[in-house]
């Protein structure tokens, strides 16, 4: 009769075993489970190495709480308008950060449609202070008419100054958004094209802001 | 031991008068009891009915929250293109689908209303597939990709 050592039964034995069969395993189900929470519409529509990408960018808003469709969006439409990967991942790397900022300005019970309105307010160059101060003075209601007709004011080209002062003066009077959006469309010449027909009508320009109808670009 | 009428009672000094009456001599005193046993158990009737008429109203009003945040608001997009021979509305809404949202033309001018959801979408009009241009009639969003856009803000 021959003995091995350790013996078969040995928990050394077992557990080495064990591991072999385990760990390899364990990664597999991992990367697996990785894969299968990879969102489809990047991987029908973007390169490979690009999904992955964003992939991660999206895990990274996910492990904290921030919304990631906003990021999808971002990508897609990168690829809609024939953008490379260098540029679609920039972009959504960059949208990530504006929402962590969103997130840390606007707390933690803030919207995916506010902190989207936060993030495009801040790309349009507005201060994370003005975000925080608007929270101060619209607390517990939504958020992301007036940031958003912030954001749309300056890339209007509306001065950073005047753009605040406007929504902070309506903010503080507790303007309603139907309010907020016709001062956008008062300031910036816009009639809000696309917006709901509930919405009540927007008042005549001001004289010497008109802005035509213009024809499509070539 | 306790009496099991003394459930009734929330008042603790209600429920010893009520059980001192209950074992008093004379069927006067007794029939105070019962009167009493009586108004508690009409009060806490009342009571249950008040709590439940609260609890509906508070699920009404969270229901209505949640029904209001999901809603979905008409919106209609339109643009100016005689040559064009097929328009498409290509945003945030549609995963920026080129052909998800086609136009129909009215004598040049193309139109197609969408259902959104309260928030901020960015979005461009594509021109018989190629060509893309913003609606002029929309503020103008911040440019990732050098394509002309435009945002909407869909408010309740």
């Amino acid at each position: 009769m021959t003995s091995t050592f350790p013996p078969r039964s040995s928990p050394l034995r077992t557990d080495r075993g064990f591991s072999r069969i385990a760990l390899p395993l364990a990664a597999l189900l991992v990367g697996a489970s990785q894969l299968s929470a990879q969102d489809p519409r990047l991987a029908a529509r973007l390169p490979h190495g690009t999904a992955l990408a964003i992939q991660a960018l999206m895990d990274s808003a996910g492990r904290q709480g921030l919304p990631t469709d906003p990021l999808v969006q971002k990508a897609l439409e990168g690829q809609s308008k024939g953008a490379d990967s260098a540029q679609i991942i920039a972009a959504v790397h960059g949208l990530l950060t504006r929402l962590e900022t969103g997130r840390a300005e606007l707390g933690p019970n803030a919207s995916e449609a506010d902190l989207v309105a936060a993030a495009a307010a801040l790309r349009a160059g507005a201060s994370s202070a003005s975000l925080h101060a608007l929270r101060l003075l619209r607390p517990n209601q939504p958020l992301f008419v007036p940031l958003s007709v912030l954001a749309d004011l300056m890339t209007e080209g509306i001065p950073a100054d005047r753009a605040w002062d406007s929504v902070r003066e309506m903010a503080s009077s507790g303007a309603s958004d139907a309010a907020f959006l016709s001062l956008r469309d008062r300031m910036t010449g816009t009639s809000g094209g696309g917006t709901s027909p509930r919405l009540p009508p927007v008042p005549e320009r001001p004289p010497g802001n008109q802005r035509p109808d213009r024809p499509e670009q070539p | 031991m306790a009496d099991p009428s003394d459930d009734l009672h929330h008042d603790p000094l209600l429920a010893a008068v009520s059980r001192e009456l209950r074992t008093a001599p004379g069927p006067a005193l007794r029939s105070v009891a019962r009167a009493l046993d009586a108004l508690s158990r009409e009060r806490r009737r009342r009571w249950l009915a008040a709590s439940a008429a609260a609890a509906v109203v508070l699920l009404g009003i969270a229901l209505d929250l949640r029904i209001r945040a999901r809603a979905t608001l008409p919106v209609e997009f339109s643009v100016r293109s005689p040559a064009s021979h097929a328009v498409t509305v290509v945003g945030d809404f549609n995963d920026w689908n080129r052909a998800a949202a086609p136009l129909t033309r009215h004598d040049g001018e193309w139109t197609v209303t969408l259902k959104l959801r309260p928030g901020r979408y960015r979005y461009a009009f594509l021109l018989d597939g190629s060509r893309w241009t913003a609606d002029h009639r929309s503020p103008s969003a911040d440019n990732d990709f050098d394509i002309p856009t435009s945002v909407i803000t869909v408010a309740n």
